[in-house]
């Protein structure tokens, strides 16, 4: 099948294993086989090599290698890319958010929008604009929008100004848009989705404060007696 | 590659390549020897019966029934069926081996087996696989099996697989079917060399794998050093089918013949063709242009869109993308 750049193949086949820029080689490559089981859940083991390198393996076979894993008491999460982790358990393996990238989509269901548009130039034939953007008048806002979005896509959006105070922090980016649009988090306009999928309980938290930070408040009605 | 690992490349995740990388027969640090260079067999010469492409092969996916067109009353001469999506199916590939694909599929038309396959996969099976398999499916036409060729890796590795699709398609001679050559190359070196080969084999009919050289813009210098060769060699008498690109390319292409899924694929997005170009179904450019075609019957996408019944709205666009595919590519 491959033909082209092989580095963008893997990028593209792979989502999860987008190549980052380290600067330094920090350790030689080594393929000598690793001991010391960490965690086992149904057929799901975790090992831990000398080095550090956590291997996930299922029924003999290695699904993969991490650097990082965090090792609780009922599960073992791996970092993956773009704001997401493995979780492993007894219930099996999922993807879930981080809560940065929750908070994230929170922000964007509430305020935010994810679409892409068709444009059209001589030059250049039918293409689309694939722009993620976050619109608010408060720029304290904005600054944490920007902060989490570089947290979890490691970019910085660009600040529009164009009706009154209103700031619009977007960036046109396709990889980032079709990452968010799988999760279906602004459907339409005005409507937004929760993906429960994808969220554990630090991340519902995390999504909510997102979402609050945006739209709507809790108050206590003094009227009816409830909050 | 090599050079940006020692730089300081990392890959993190489920595909951290620590235990499979490709590269490691190359790697400086610590890798296995390099194997010894692949010879290029006594390749044989007989005269390969031309497939007679249409202008469109719509591929289609044989683990999803939604993109067999056929059912819908649409009526195209030929298809390409992926041997891969077979081969990750176990259930299906022992069902479709004991009918054959004609059976198993219910398609009356021509099916031409695609050998285009994840990278693992062409290195898993063997001549002696691919007869097999051939053998029991039944195809109508096969393509010689693929290979990889990276323009971004050491040219041994690409080289290698080369020499292996061209010691390959002379093992293929041995079949009694028409067959389709394959143009691939991580330079125009290597493409000019394996066309010259098979020609010489006696091939007539070629597909080039151009999805991703489309995309990283090196398709168009290529295809025109290609359409020179196939040109020259054999006076016009080669036929051309361009694999895996969505849309007519502009420029000299006449002659051409296209196969893709992009019609499925785009509709499974809610994406609509119009005149060979896809656009999002709530595009302002399309959403209120009724549609005549036989799947839409004048309704507008906006209206198919506000059916609000996803499975209705891909039925709908499947239909209605490999007929605007079909009738642009044509043109």
């Amino acid at each position: 099948m491959g033909s082209g750049s092989a580095i963008r193949q893997w990028d593209e086949r792979f989502n999860q294993g987008e190549h980052g820029w380290t600067g330094e080689k920090q350790e030689e490559c080594s393929f000598d086989e690793m001991p010391q089981m960490v965690k086992a859940f149904g057929g799901w083991e975790v090992w831990k090599d000398e080095k550090g390198d956590y291997t996930l393996v299922r029924r003999g076979e290695v699904v993969g290698i991490f650097h990082e894993a965090i090792v609780e008491e009922d599960r073992v999460l791996f970092l993956l890319n773009k704001g997401m982790e493995l979780e492993v358990s007894e219930k099996g393996v999922r993807e879930i958010m981080t809560p940065e990238k929750a908070e994230l989509c929170g922000m964007i269901g509430a305020d935010g929008g994810c679409r892409k548009q068709h444009r059209y130039n001589e030059e250049r034939g039918h293409w689309y604009a694939y722009i993620i953007a976050y619109y608010s008048e408060d720029e304290e806002l904005i600054e944490k929008y920007d902060e989490l979005f570089k947290q979890v896509y490691n970019r910085t959006p660009h600040h529009y100004r164009s009706h009154g105070d209103l700031i619009q922090s977007g960036i046109f980016q396709r990889d980032i848009y079709y990452d968010l649009e799988q999760y279906d988090i602004k459907p339409a306009p005005y409507e937004f989705h929760v993906p429960f999928k994808y969220l554990d309980e630090e991340g519902l938290r995390a999504y909510v404060r997102g979402f609050f930070s945006g739209d709507g408040t809790v108050g206590y009605d003094r009227n009816e007696g409830n909050w | 590659m090599i050079f940006q690992c020692i730089k300081g490349v990392s890959y993190t995740g489920l595909t951290y390549p620590n235990s499979f990388c490709r590269l490691r027969v190359y790697c400086p640090k610590g890798g296995k020897p390099r194997p010894a260079p692949l010879q290029v067999g006594l390749l044989r010469s007989k005269k390969v019966a031309k497939v007679g492409f249409p202008k469109f092969v719509p591929q289609v996916d044989i683990r999803d029934s939604r993109s067999w067109f056929w059912r819908d009353g649409v009526d195209l001469p030929a298809i390409f069926a992926p041997l891969w999506q077979l081969l990750a199916d176990e259930k299906a590939l022992s069902e479709a081996r004991s009918k054959g694909l004609h059976d198993y599929l219910g398609y009356n038309g021509e099916i031409l087996l695609s050998t285009v396959m994840p990278d693992e996969m062409i290195d898993r099976l063997k001549t002696e696989d691919y007869f097999d398999l051939i053998k029991d499916l039944r195809p109508d036409a096969a393509m010689v099996p693929d290979n990889y060729t990276y323009t971004d890796v050491p040219l041994y590795q690409s080289w290698s697989q080369t020499i292996r699709l061209v010691n390959l398609a002379n093992d293929f001679l041995d079949l009694d079917i028409p067959l389709i050559g394959l143009i691939k190359g991580a330079d125009p070196h290597q493409i000019r060399w394996v066309i010259e080969k098979q020609v010489e084999m006696g091939y007539v009919s070629f597909a080039m794998p151009a999805r991703e050289l489309h995309r990283e813009g090196l398709l168009k210098g290529w295809l025109r050093h290609v359409r020179q060769m196939l040109g020259g060699n054999h006076a016009m008498n080669n036929e051309l089918l361009v694999y895996g690109v969505g849309q007519k390319l502009n420029g000299e292409t006449h002659n051409m013949c296209y196969s893709n899924l992009s019609w499925f694929l785009e509709a499974k997005k809610s994406h609509c063709y119009k005149d060979g170009v896809f656009y999002e179904i709530i595009d302002p450019e399309i959403r209120y242009e009724e549609c005549n075609c036989p799947a839409c019957k004048g309704l507008m996408p906006q209206e198919i869109y506000d059916m609000r019944d996803r499975e209705s709205e891909l039925r709908i666009l499947v239909v209605h993308n490999i007929l605007d595919l079909a009738n642009s590519l044509s043109r």
